[in-house]
């Protein structure tokens, strides 16, 4: 009976997969592009909200930055907010699962933000897409194939390495004390763990349980589980 | 400088800026924000209260990356060092700290001119520049996708709206007497479940209008570009490398 039922799920699912195309005919072509504008929207959006949760932390890198500049240590000022620079990529990838999506989703956060004034100009699309590049290096390690916290936590290690060897040629970091160096880099992956890793995860796992994300990567894997949940719950009845 | 190509413009001073990654001139990176001031200055419409504005974040970095710098040099231009390998007579140690310390106050000039000379450009860019202009550039000059294009500047003229609802989202749990943390996430969750919303209305609404992301289209706002681009870039890169080359402090 139990069985039956599942195979008749089973047969209802593969039914499903044979109708997609036939009803998609024409969307088919599009899908091989990868990016739909929804996607776009989506990672846009998204990344302007990011920007703003930003600017609202931007305050704390100033003052600590002008608390610790007599003291000669202001250099690392920015650097416990620096993971939120990393947070719309690896949203992104973690939400969409497709490769390539961490760069241009960083690409795409990165003209947002040169076109919101920000005093770098456009040398913030270079930074993007070094940071869009190292967020999705960990993915790349598993082979797109991994999509959970450890290689969200192994992007943001190496969004923080990387990234600061880029600072470090673009700001002439070389030449300042070791101690500092180290102070900043220990402080900027953490900051790269806390919020590209374990906040991005918690927001994302929140937004597809509670089906914001359906359309996606993410909330269909959610959607699954819970289908299957459902179908164990009815068949134990 | 506003009739300057965006595209290109973003371009030329992103040359230019990876160019000055690799010089080591104080003298080109103060020169190159005195001049960028001026160019901004120089146009009258610019808002100058929103320059001032901006330039207090600038110098805070800058100053406190001099202090960094001046403090905490790397080692072999430090003081101590310097002093450690100093002779024991008491007048060359004297020469040799001095000598140390204008090392050290050498590299944090450069630290904290470099830092002005990236928001010299930067800054040229941002206020001689309209976003919207800059977005049907990358589009008609840079050859990216309109669903990109577009996809952008929707986000980008909906800023205002995401900012209403990242605010009215934290306001919601004031006006109900909860107390949140400084860091919660809860407000941000709460927009972002309406901004995912909106970018999938807005995707639907776009497609509904006929909006066809990959497909050629002609624009109604053509951005121009000529010779007189390409003049600019060369003058702002080569002025960038020949002070790499002229200027060795």
């Amino acid at each position: 009976m139990e069985k039956n039922e599942k195979m008749a799920a089973a047969g209802s699912a593969a039914a499903d997969e044979v109708e997609t195309p036939v009803k998609n005919g024409n969307a088919d072509v599009k899908k091989k592009e990868g990016w739909k504008l929804k996607d776009i929207l989506m990672v846009a959006i998204v990344g302007v909200l990011f920007s703003f949760v930003y600017l609202g932390m931007d305050y704390l890198g100033l003052f600590l930055t002008t608390a610790l500049t007599p003291s000669g240590w202001g250099a690392i000022g920015y650097e416990p907010i620096f993971g939120v620079w990393y947070m719309a990529a690896a949203f992104a990838v973690y939400v969409i699962q497709k490769p390539g999506v961490g760069i241009v989703a960083e690409l795409i956060a990165s003209v947002l933000e040169v076109l919101m004034g920000n005093w770098f100009g456009p040398m913030v699309i270079l930074s993007g897409l070094v940071q869009g590049f190292s967020i999705e290096l960990g993915f790349m390690v598993f082979r797109y194939k991994k999509y959970d916290l450890k290689s969200l936590l192994l992007g943001a290690t190496f969004a923080a390495l990387i990234g600061y060897a880029w600072n470090t040629v673009r700001s002439q970091y070389y030449l300042l004390a070791p101690n500092i160096i180290i102070t900043m880099i220990v402080i900027r992956w953490i900051s790269a763990l806390i919020f590209s890793g374990f906040i991005t995860k918690l927001l994302a796992d929140g937004l597809a349980k509670a089906g914001v994300l359906n359309a996606y990567a993410l909330g269909q894997t959610n959607r699954q589980d819970m289908d299957e949940e459902v179908e164990i719950g009815r068949a134990d009845r | 400088m506003n009739r300057w190509n965006p595209f290109y413009k973003a371009l030329a001073i992103l040359i230019a800026g990876v160019l000055l990654s690799f010089s080591y001139s104080v003298l080109l990176n103060l020169l190159l924000f005195a001049v960028c001031m001026a160019l901004i200055l120089s146009f009258p419409q610019k808002s100058r209260k929103q320059l001032a504005w901006i330039m207090i974040p600038v110098s805070i970095a800058a100053v406190s990356l001099f202090m960094t710098g001046f403090l905490h040099p790397a080692s072999g231009t430090g003081t101590e060092e310097a002093a450690k390998a100093a002779g024991t007579t008491f007048s060359s140690y004297n020469f040799s700290a001095m000598t140390a310390a204008a090392g050290s106050l050498y590299n944090a000039l450069q630290l904290a001119s470099r830092v002005l000379g990236f928001a010299g450009l930067g800054l040229l860019f941002a206020f001689t520049t309209d976003g919207e202009e800059f977005i049907l550039s990358l589009m008609q000059q840079g050859h990216v996708k309109p669903k990109f294009a577009y996809g952008i500047l929707a986000a980008f003229h909906l800023m205002p709206d995401i900012k209403r609802e990242y605010s009215a989202a934290k306001l919601a749990y004031r006006v109900r007497g909860i107390r949140l943390p400084v860091f919660s996430l809860k407000p941000l969750f709460a927009s972002m479940v309406n901004c995912i919303h909106w970018s999938e209305n807005l995707a639907m609404a776009m497609e509904s209008k006929g909006f066809d992301g990959d497909g050629g289209r002609t624009a109604y706002r053509e951005i121009q570009s000529g010779r007189g681009d390409l003049l600019r870039a060369v003058i702002l890169i080569g002025g960038v490398a020949a002070g790499m080359v002229l200027f060795p402090f």
